[in-house]
């Protein structure tokens, strides 16, 4: 379409438009101690930029000292002083081990909670089945609260960092059997290995039906499920495949339905047997049969998805990209995907390869999407959480992540919420009435609708000082930058104590401040 | 995956989503008083009178032209639809279409903008698309049309944000030029463009808090895109507040439903009148990948459409029709269209050409501009999918030049040199 003159035109049009649409932003960093201009300068300029924000990779937090610190942010929901005492105790790479081994932190303070406040997630199949018709007005809330809540008390906080990133990665939204792959699909294989997470997905009732698997058959095929296995699942749109290939894909993939009760079922009888190809892997014709004939085609060809270099570079890159920066450089993409090809998908090596000291400590600070966002308000502010006993009706932190477009299972389209700051930044405003409705303690009659904020918890020592401290450990770890200390501080005037609705503007201003909204 | 609103109750889901959970979240936030610090704007008369309102509808998820504007004179469309074509407009079908010329006609759904294509405000594109790229991923569609270009990742912003960089506001101090509409944050059309936010409902867009002054200082000091949309977010607070949006009487008897897509609709037409210098909207209209039970004449694409023509109907009575004759443009546009047969399961899979629609009273509309390329084997693209034969960037390079009054199309659909069609008048 176009040549290499017009190509070049392009790119002149690109840069001109950064500089238009960063000079702004460049003149305030230059203004400003919040921000590093050594950490910007360090950057060197991209000429062409990889998926995802043009604006927010403009430097680091250079009051962000500790790569301890940096770390916790990055593989946590939000500081709390639980965590910033265990990574001082263990250090760096224990700290990292004991967060990639969930099963050996005990969990069961968080888990029993939620056990008891919500049983629906925890519903067998059978059991959700039978509540199908309810399941809006009796079951979508519990869930919903329980992911949240899960984020908020959970110590295995890495693993909720996985779940909450497989979850946009096979995203379906909520949905009777949603529940179900959520559980025992993303949950459970969130930190295994990338193989099991595809195997598992492919037999996900919620998927099948979510994608239209349950409609391709011989007799009619249906693309949905086979494109996006490939797009979005394993090689990438550019994975290298062709139109052809998805026609393909689907007649493989002809047979791998459910049954009556919602459980994944492969049937033969609506499989094609014939001849195909699909990404230079030959499926010859064979007789039909019965049984399980057949169904080692689409299992083959899995395999041949998961160990594929595409699949490697593809996830391995979005990982990056979740975890580090939104454009990571050719060799931090080399080295998570060699530890990816090398390990087999194993999740725990790529993470090891991503979440070096050295990519943590150069990594740009990064926009926290909305659900992180409140998450960590509430973790850093010491707010409480109550069961929410009425699942028919709206309560303030399902409904304050709806006005943030950001509950849990609404995206409806097989992408997944956006990683990208673009994105999520306009909802600023929004952001901060999330932020009042934590701290507001607004659930008057309804106990358990907000969460429940206590100021004493910052006026251990009740002076400005004392406050303003005790908001640094919980929320910042100790290192609140100098401009919100000396805003916290003028807040409380002339005023040598510090009382409860001072205490609470203060912690009001620090959760809201600009370095809250990034990790 | 659209078959699963059928199945699993999603459309439930997402109309509590939209309605119950955010106008509570909303009402909620409304019941708070409001700041004493926020400051009063000046208001001014619009300086600049020469730009029309742009509307950049995308209706996301692939939209079958072949259903919303349908070849009824094409024999091969019924072939290759057995189960779901329209019925043609001259036979007995109690849900046989309506002809718009004598090759095209609106299914019943869609007569919500007829009375706009008559008046000769609504123009329809037919056999557009991208025709640069044959990518049929949505996500990689989407990006290339909403980037304003195909085939290149590093451009990261909207054709119509770089609309809004390249030209001077239309009224110097307006706190927003331009907002996306409805559920969501900021699509790739907006990406990039000066004080603009996502609104998602304008009529309860407040903020409670009582440390505004101190935000707004802090955040002059850290960086975009978070700066601009906490500054420009505060400014707006204000300026959203002194329009009745609940009180709103649409013009000419229009009558908004009570969809997201209609009550954005809606919104607009409020923000547009009350001439606070919005220049440009963005709204998603999703729903259309209709790989399953697609149902043109009843069903999921049939309420889809409805919703869609309804809203555009709605807001052509209420700003565009005489005698309120606001400077408006709309332009309604998908990824791409679907196959040109039915699938397996009374659906359709993902496609190439499809259509798009033009609305405003300096568009030449009241006709289907189409260089139709025929649904026989041999012409349909891959042996599947209408071609594209009108890249839409002809459409939008038209607009953008003659009725937004903007030169820079080389920044604007970079490497493009478009084909005027003669869709403005």
């Amino acid at each position: 379409m176009t040549d290499d003159e017009s190509e070049m035109t392009e790119d002149r049009d690109v840069s001109q438009g950064r500089r238009v649409f960063l000079g702004m932003g460049a003149a305030a960093l230059a203004a400003t101690a919040v921000t590093s201009r050594e950490g910007a300068a360090q950057q060197p300029p991209r000429r062409r930029a990889d998926i995802g924000s043009v604006t927010d990779r403009l430097g680091q937090q250079a009051h962000w000292r500790s790569t301890e610190l940096r770390l916790l942010r990055r593989i946590t929901m939000g500081l709390t002083p639980f965590e910033v005492t265990r990574i001082g105790q263990l250090g760096f790479t224990n700290f990292l081990e004991e967060q990639l081994n969930p099963t050996s932190i005990d969990d069961t303070a968080s888990e029993s909670v939620l056990q008891a406040r919500y049983p629906a997630y925890y519903y067998t199949q059978a059991q959700l089945l039978a509540r199908d018709s309810v399941f809006w007005d009796e079951c979508s809330r519990p869930i919903m609260r329980t992911v949240i809540e899960r984020a908020i008390t959970s110590r295995r906080q890495l693993e909720q960092r996985m779940v909450e990133f497989w979850a946009d990665h096979f995203n379906i939204p909520l949905s009777t059997p949603r529940v179900v792959d959520y559980r025992d699909v993303i949950h459970r294989y969130a930190l295994s290995t990338f193989g099991d997470l595809v195997r598992a997905s492919m037999r996900s009732p919620a998927m099948l039906i979510y994608l239209d698997q349950v409609w391709n058959t011989k007799y009619g095929i249906n693309e949905n499920y086979a494109r996006e296995l490939m797009e979005l699942h394993t090689v990438g749109w550019d994975g290298g495949y062709t139109q052809a290939d998805v026609n393909a894909l689907a007649r493989v993939l002809t047979g791998w339905t459910m049954d009556g009760n919602r459980n994944f079922q492969y049937r033969a009888d609506y499989h094609d047997f014939t001849a195909k190809v699909v990404m230079g892997q030959v499926f010859p014709a064979r007789p039909p049969a019965a049984g399980t004939a057949g169904m080692d085609e689409a299992m083959n060809f899995a395999e041949f998805l998961i160990h594929h270099p595409a699949t490697a570079r593809f996830v391995a890159t979005k990982l990056l990209r979740w975890f580090i920066r939104p454009d990571p450089t050719p060799a931090q993409v080399t080295a998570a995907t060699t530890a990816f090809t090398t390990s087999n998908g194993d999740i725990k090596t790529v993470l090891r390869a991503i979440l070096t000291p050295a990519n943590i400590a150069t990594a740009p600070a990064k926009l926290k999407r909305p659900f992180h966002y409140y998450v960590s308000v509430v973790r850093g502010t010491g707010a409480v959480v109550d069961a929410w006993p009425d699942p028919a009706q709206w309560d303030g932190v399902t409904g304050h992540l709806w006005d943030n477009a950001h509950a849990p299972f609404s995206w409806q389209t097989p992408d997944g919420f956006p990683d990208k700051a673009d994105y999520w930044a306009g909802l600023m405003v929004n952001r901060w009435n999330a932020v009042s409705s934590v701290l507001g303690n607004w659930s008057g009659t309804t106990p358990g609708r907000y969460p429940r904020f206590n100021p004493a918890l910052f006026l251990t020592t009740p002076t400005p000082l004392g406050v303003v401290t005790e908001i640094d450990r919980r929320m910042f770890g100790g290192e609140m930058s100098l401009p919100l200390r000396s805003e916290l501080l003028s807040l409380f005037g002339s005023s040598t104590t510090a009382n409860a609705t001072q205490a609470t503007l203060a912690v009001h201003l620090a959760a809201c401040s600009p370095e809250a909204q990034y990790y | 995956m659209t078959d699963s609103h059928e199945t699993c109750g999603c459309g439930e889901y997402r109309a509590l989503s939209r309605r119950g959970f955010m106008s509570m979240a909303g009402a909620q936030v409304a019941a708070m008083s409001l700041p004493a610090w926020m400051p009063d704007v000046a208001y001014r008369e619009s300086e600049d009178t020469s730009r029309d309102v742009i509307v950049s509808i995308f209706m996301r998820g692939g939209a079958d032209g072949l259903t919303l504007v349908a070849p009824f004179a094409d024999p091969l469309y019924y072939t290759g639809r057995p189960n779901i074509a329209v019925p043609r407009p001259d036979s007995s079908s109690p849900v046989r279409g309506v002809a718009l010329d004598n090759f095209f006609m609106f299914p019943q759904a869609m007569l919500g903008m007829y009375p706009a294509y008559q008046a000769g405000d609504l123009a329809i594109v037919h056999a557009t698309g991208q025709r640069f790229t044959n990518s049929r991923s949505h996500f990689e569609a989407e990006r290339y049309m909403e980037a304003g270009k195909p085939n290149d990742y590093s451009l990261v912003t909207g054709w119509l944000a770089r609309h809004l960089a390249t030209s001077s506001p239309s009224r110097a101090n307006a706190p927003l030029r331009a907002l996306a509409l409805g559920w969501g944050g900021t699509r790739l059309t907006l990406t990039g463009a000066p004080r603009t936010l996502p609104i998602p409902v304008p009529g309860s867009y407040n903020l409670v808090t009582p440390v505004g002054p101190q935000l707004d200082r802090m955040f002059a000091g850290a960086w975009a895109p978070a700066r601009s949309a906490a500054r420009d977010g505060i400014a707006t607070v204000n300026l959203l507040k002194a329009i009745d949006f609940r009180g709103y009487r649409p013009a000419n008897g229009a009558t908004y439903s009570t969809t997201d897509f209609n009550q954005g609709m809606r919104s607009l037409a409020a923000l547009i009148k009350a001439d606070v210098g919005v220049e440009a909207a963005h709204l998603d209209i999703g729903g259309w990948d209709t790989h399953a039970n697609q149902g043109s004449t009843s069903g999921q694409m049939h309420q889809l459409m409805t919703d869609f023509a309804n809203g555009i109907g709605a807001f052509w009575a209420d700003v565009v029709k005489a005698p309120t004759n606001y400077r408006v443009t709309l332009v309604a546009i998908s990824e791409f269209g679907r196959n040109a047969r039915e699938n397996g399961s009374q659906g359709t899979d993902h496609g190439r050409g499809s259509v798009a629609f033009v609305l405003g009273t300096a568009i030449a509309g009241g006709r289907v501009l189409a260089q139709w390329p025929g649904l026989s084997q041999d012409v349909l693209e891959d042996g599947q999918d209408l071609k594209v034969t009108i890249d839409y960037r002809d459409i939008l390079a038209e607009i953008v030049t003659q009725r937004l009054g903007n030169p820079n199309l080389s920044y604007i659909l970079p490497g493009y040199t478009p084909v005027i069609r003669g869709i403005t008048k």
